[in-house]
């Protein structure tokens, strides 16, 4: 504002004052040299007080001045690898005398075990872990990453207040006990009226099961929702029901000969990703197995297959069901194992895929019948050494679930169900059993129709997968209300379907009362929250983790601050505590001890490594995991009961089945108890008699008691009055959307790449470099009958699924504009690029992209953003000096399509075109099935 | 080394005022920080460097002086970060917080008084280090050499380089406040430069 030079003696006279003046609001900050300057200007000595410099070390250091920045001796850290650094590398020195310590990732769900290289309290470099047993020293691009994002300028360090409207983007800085005692205020007020339901919990990818699980048991509320209606629930309500122990099946890929892909992109994206990715290789370069991918898109796991079909979207199962129709009539099917190991007959399979023929495949698929019968044979011979494997893509659909229960079919028709090679499972779904939470609290008991919606029957019966694209659709339908929302690693808006619903509930403070956002960055979520909580990073905090292991067999990882949170930020371990002892009521009964204290008794039961001498928590901390000496988990069915178990077991005459205090424990099978399949038959369900009943609402109880599930619901009264038809046998039918396809429409799909997530990672200066942009891919001839051309922009227009608009009226809303009879969702425009690796039937998007509310590497700008309430209009701001020399993806058009350079900018956010699209059986969002129309524009 | 009486004053009057500014640059204005530069004899002295004193009937208020200071220095986006590392390596936490961390354990500072979870290269933290240095210099009757060598080297490398913060943070401060705290420690660490 002026730019009068003050004079040099009004400073001295100012600094003079405030040094006399002993103010008292700048203790805090160099107290102690206050008083002494004090002490000093009045004459009196306080040198006995002085510590004195440190002589010896400036002794030492001064002659070799430390250097600094990128062009010093020490370390860089984030600096992106130009060609000055390559030239210089490796750079032998960079490590020496560095510490190293485990951790895991949590950049994607595979949790990879880590090592950080930390100097002088720094880290420096992520590398894999070779002691954890599934990543096995592994790591991908992301996880090298990691430094990006602990180090990131734009990194939440402090608590924040929303200061104007909801969404206006003003804030000012808070302590932390002034955010506690208003969010402990608030939370305390809703459990007092009655409704501690009212309070949601809604996290993203989240590690720390335990520590929310306390949280909110002792609050007192079940509404705890989660993504996992966006990711998986097809599948593991697919493998739940054949299997009942497990939802996640761990493809035994390394000791396959024949890997079946049905739309997954392992190399790429999936939960599994490179203890996957890497085990399939070793399958195929060591054991030499064969990967046949059927994707509607040529991903990386489909280029590097031996062999990939593209066939329409969603009619995987199609494909399967015709693939088992074909073996059976090869007679390559294993007898022994569907009339052992089944719940049907050979005969029975037969009548039953009688009208499931290759050619009838062909008809909705394109793939060709004679490919479809020679895949068929293949797989039927390698077996039992063969596996299906997918995911979302072809779980994603409204057809989903019969998409994937038809798959999992294949490999009980070959009898490759828990055999090596085969198609696997584990029971330990996350860490080893040995060791154990300290004491949690009772389970709520609260019941929301957030948390378990009456339409989705399969939601959340066996596991809660919860339906969590419906919830603010629910609010603005006012079939909810939220009192307080506590989001947690969370960007809903960028990442579920229909943003503008999204931001709309988000913003509305009659539907969203308080809304607290907890997380490492600001996002598009943290946009429309009430407070902000700066979260510590995957590598500043604890948590003992693991994943279902391609081992077969359970681990321990440990995930642990590998530096100093930064700034203020705080783990939710660390702050939980906090709020607890501000609601009272109880809840902070069940913070005893310090974290590091809780870790060790968590960790307590890992035994002693006899070479180092070290066991629990200490082991861990020096080797970052430890896998025991179980044996892997193959074909658990043939697993005999001991006598022990027999003793007073009852064997029922008719079934075979074994029950001890009326739940089943296992069957008799060629004379012998064994332990059988954790179901109701005790048999691989191909026919399920509960999902037809629990479908229904009928009675269960006979079932689920055979089962030895017993945590299974048995028809929720909540539930009653939604009746939903579930056929009991593996089928398939194709969306009426689908069927009518006009000539010019096409189905939408969407993607990962391999270097970023779904919300989290264009952040990331060294993955944005990669990937930053996702113009829409067509193929060719697709192109050529639109008129269109590589580079071209289009206008995609998105519609409701008319199969939806049938079969969940409740999800329908009459305000939204129609166009030739169906309901609009949204128009975006967007570049295309055209290439042979797509279906001609479909227009594919990546995900990822498209941010809006996020850092500035996230938005492609090389300075900061501006929010909207700066005044300032001058760009001069902080430079990253590599990000200045790398970052050429700026864009510069100004959204213009004219003057837009390919693979700029930031990209578009694809699920902005998705509608709300539950699969009716389990409520997992169809992001695969969305009918567009494209035009060009000129 | 003893330093003079007159070079003990002007080291005395220096500290005072990176102190000042320190407190400035390291939390938002309170009012009890307000109540002690509205009282003599800091007042006077304060409007003649160059600060502009909100007004007492409370506009603009604590509320817009903290939004105005979380705007320019701590987000949530498109802010200023007051830390060397960002402006000169882009990032959190590069080799200028182990270089700091060096200075203050030869300077034997003490971090603990600090505000919680204050990154060491923080321009707050910087201006107290000197503060504190120039303490040592003015009370102490050894080790001056020493001590005028760790400042100087200190200055050399921890407080040049805000030029570019400063004129941005100067541009968008939306008080006039914090535009006259900017504008004070731009103008005092080039009279330091001078001097």
């Amino acid at each position: 504002m002026t730019n009068k030079q003050t004079s040099r003696r009004a400073f001295l006279k100012l600094g003079l004052a405030a040094s006399g003046a002993s103010i008292a609001s700048l203790s805090g900050c160099g107290g102690q040299s206050q008083k002494q300057s004090t002490d000093s200007q009045q004459g009196q000595s306080s040198k006995s007080d002085s510590p004195g410099m440190d002589l010896e070390m400036w002794n030492r250091i001064k002659g070799e001045p430390y250097q600094l920045g990128s062009f010093g001796t020490m370390p860089g850290v984030c600096q992106l690898p130009g060609p000055q650094k390559k030239q210089n590398w490796p750079d032998r020195e960079k490590y020496k005398d560095t510490q190293q310590i485990p951790g895991m990732c949590q950049l994607c769900s595979t949790v990879c075990g880590i090592i950080g290289h930390v100097k002088d309290g720094r880290v420096i470099k992520l590398e894999g872990n070779p002691n954890d047993p599934n990543s096995r020293g592994h790591l991908c691009a992301r996880g090298h990453a990691g430094l990006n994002h602990l180090y990131h300028p734009e990194r939440l360090l402090y608590p924040l207040k929303r200061v104007g409207k909801r969404g206006e983007g003003k804030w000012k800085r808070i302590s932390w006990d002034e955010a506690l005692d208003e969010i402990a205020a608030k939370l305390k007020a809703v459990r007092e009226s009655g409704s501690p339901e009212e309070f949601a919990f809604h996290q993203g990818r989240q590690r720390s099961k335990d520590a929310l699980k306390r949280f909110l048991d002792s609050y007192g509320t079940k509404t705890q929702l989660s993504h996992r209606s966006l990711c998986s629930g097809n599948r593991r309500a697919a493998n739940l029901t054949y299997l009942w122990e497990s939802d996640w099946d761990l493809n035994d890929v390394e000791n396959s000969k024949y890997i079946l892909n049905f739309g997954s992109n392992a190399f790429e994206a999936h939960q599994g990703h490179v203890p996957f990715a890497t085990r399939i290789q070793n399958g195929r370069f060591k054991n030499g197995a064969k990967l046949v991918t059927f994707d509607v898109r040529l991903s990386n796991t489909a280029g590097a297959s031996d062999e990939w079909f593209a066939p329409f979207p969603g009619t995987d199962g199609a494909v399967a069901l015709a693939m088992c129709h074909a073996i059976l009539a090869e007679n390559l099917h294993d007898e022994a194992f569907i009339n052992n190991w089944t719940n049907v007959t050979v005969d029975e399979l037969r009548e039953h895929l009688k009208s499931y023929t290759p050619e009838w495949a062909e008809t909705v698929s394109g793939v060709p019948q004679a490919e479809i019968r020679r895949i068929a044979v293949e797989f039927a011979k390698a077996a039992p050494a063969a596996t299906t494997m997918c995911n979302r893509g072809s779980s994603a659909h409204i057809n989903g679930y019969y998409n994937d229960r038809a798959i999992q079919l294949l490999n009980a028709v070959v009898g490759s169900v828990g055999k090596k090679g085969g198609w696997c499972w584990s029971p330990w779904g996350g860490l080893d059993p040995i060791v154990q939470t300290p004491p949690m609290p009772p389970g709520a008991k609260t019941w929301s129709v957030l948390e378990d919606p009456p339409e989705y029957p399969l939601a959340n019966v066996w596991r809660r997968m919860r339906v969590g694209e419906i919830i603010y659709l629910y609010l603005l339908q006012g079939r909810a209300k939220l009192q307080a929302y506590m989001t947690y690693n969370l960007d809903s808006p960028l990442t579920w379907p229909e943003e503008s619903l999204t931001q709309q509930v988000l913003t509305d403070e009659k539907l969203i009362e308080f809304h607290v956002c907890i997380n490492c960055f600001y996002n598009e979520t943290a946009h429309y929250a009430d407070i902000v909580l700066p979260w510590a990073t995957y590598l500043e905090r604890w948590d003992l983790d693991a994943r279902g292991s391609y081992n077969l067999q359970p681990y321990v990882g440990l995930r642990t601050p590998m530096v100093e949170p930064l700034g203020e930020s705080k783990d939710v371990r660390e702050f939980f505590p906090e709020l607890a002892r501000r609601i009272g009521g109880g809840m902070e009964d069940w913070y005893q001890e310090p974290v590091e204290e809780y870790m060790e008794k968590w960790a307590s039961n890992v035994p002693e490594n006899p070479q180092t001498g070290k066991k629990g928590l200490d082991r861990l901390m020096e080797e970052g995991a430890w896998e025991g000496e179980r044996a892997p988990f193959y074909e658990p069915y043939n697993m005999p009961l001991s006598e022990a178990d027999m003793t007073g077991a009852e064997i029922d005459s008719s079934t075979g089945i074994i029950k001890s205090y009326d739940v089943g424990i296992g069957i008799m099978q060629d004379g012998k108890p064994v332990r059988g399949f954790a179901t109701p038959s005790r048999k691989f369900e191909i026919r399920s008699l509960f999902v037809e009943r629990i479908g229904k609402n009928e009675d269960c109880s006979e079932l689920i008691a055979h089962s030895g599930v017993t945590k299974t619901k048995n028809r929720p009264a909540s539930h009653q009055g939604n009746e939903l038809d579930i056929d009991p046998m593996p089928s398939w039918f194709q969306p009426k959307e689908h069927q009518q396809l006009a000539d010019d429409e096409l189905i939408m799909t969407s993607f990962k790449w391999n270097v970023h997530n779904h919300g989290r990672t264009m952040n990331l200066k060294w993955l944005a470099e990669i990937v930053h942009s996702n113009p829409a891919w067509l193929n060719p001839k697709t192109a050529k009958a639109h008129g269109l051309q590589d580079g071209d922009w289009i206008e995609i227009t998105s519609f409701y699924s008319a199969e939806l608009e049938q079969q969940s009226p409740h999800l329908q809303r009459a305000d939204l504009p129609q166009e030739g009879g169906k309901r609009v969702v949204a128009s975006m425009r967007v570049p295309i690029v055209t290439m042979e690796g797509i279906h001609p039937s479909v227009i594919a998007m990546s995900n990822s992209c498209g941010h809006w509310q996020y850092t500035s590497v996230a938005q492609a700008r090389k300075s900061p953003v501006e929010s909207g309430h700066l005044a300032g209009t001058d760009g001069e701001t902080y430079r990253d000096a590599d990000w200045e020399r790398n970052m050429w993806w700026e864009d510069h058009s100004g959204g213009d399509p004219a003057s837009w350079k390919p693979n700029t900018g930031n990209g578009w956010n694809q699920n902005k075109l998705m509608p709300i699209a539950p699969d009716p059986v389990t409520g997992q969002q169809a992001f695969h099935d969305t009918v567009v129309k494209i035009s060009k524009v000129s | 080394m003893q330093a003079s009486t007159q070079s003990q004053e002007d080291a005395v009057a220096r500290s005072g005022m990176y102190r000042l500014l320190a407190r400035l640059w390291l939390r938002e204005a309170d009012t009890e920080l307000l109540g002690e530069l509205r009282a003599p004899p800091l007042c006077d002295c304060f409007l003649q460097a160059g600060g502009v004193l909100p007004t007492k009937d409370g506009a603009p208020d604590i509320q817009q002086l903290a939004v105005d200071y979380c705007q320019l220095f701590v987000g949530p986006m498109g802010h200023l970060p007051p830390v060397q590392s960002v402006w000169q390596a882009g990032q959190f936490q590069s080799s200028l917080t182990s270089s700091m961390q060096h200075f203050i354990d030869i300077l034997r500072y003490p971090t603990d008084e600090l505000p919680g979870g204050m990154m060491l290269d923080h321009l707050g933290v910087q201006l107290d280090v000197m503060a504190y240095a120039l303490d040592q210099i003015a009370r102490r009757a050894t080790e001056i050499g020493e001590l005028l060598a760790v400042v100087n080297l200190f200055s050399s490398r921890h407080l040049i380089w805000p030029s570019k913060l400063l004129a941005a943070a100067e541009d968008r401060a939306e008080t006039p406040f914090y535009c006259s705290i900017v504008t004070m420690t731009r103008d005092f660490l080039n009279s330091e430069t001078a001097a």
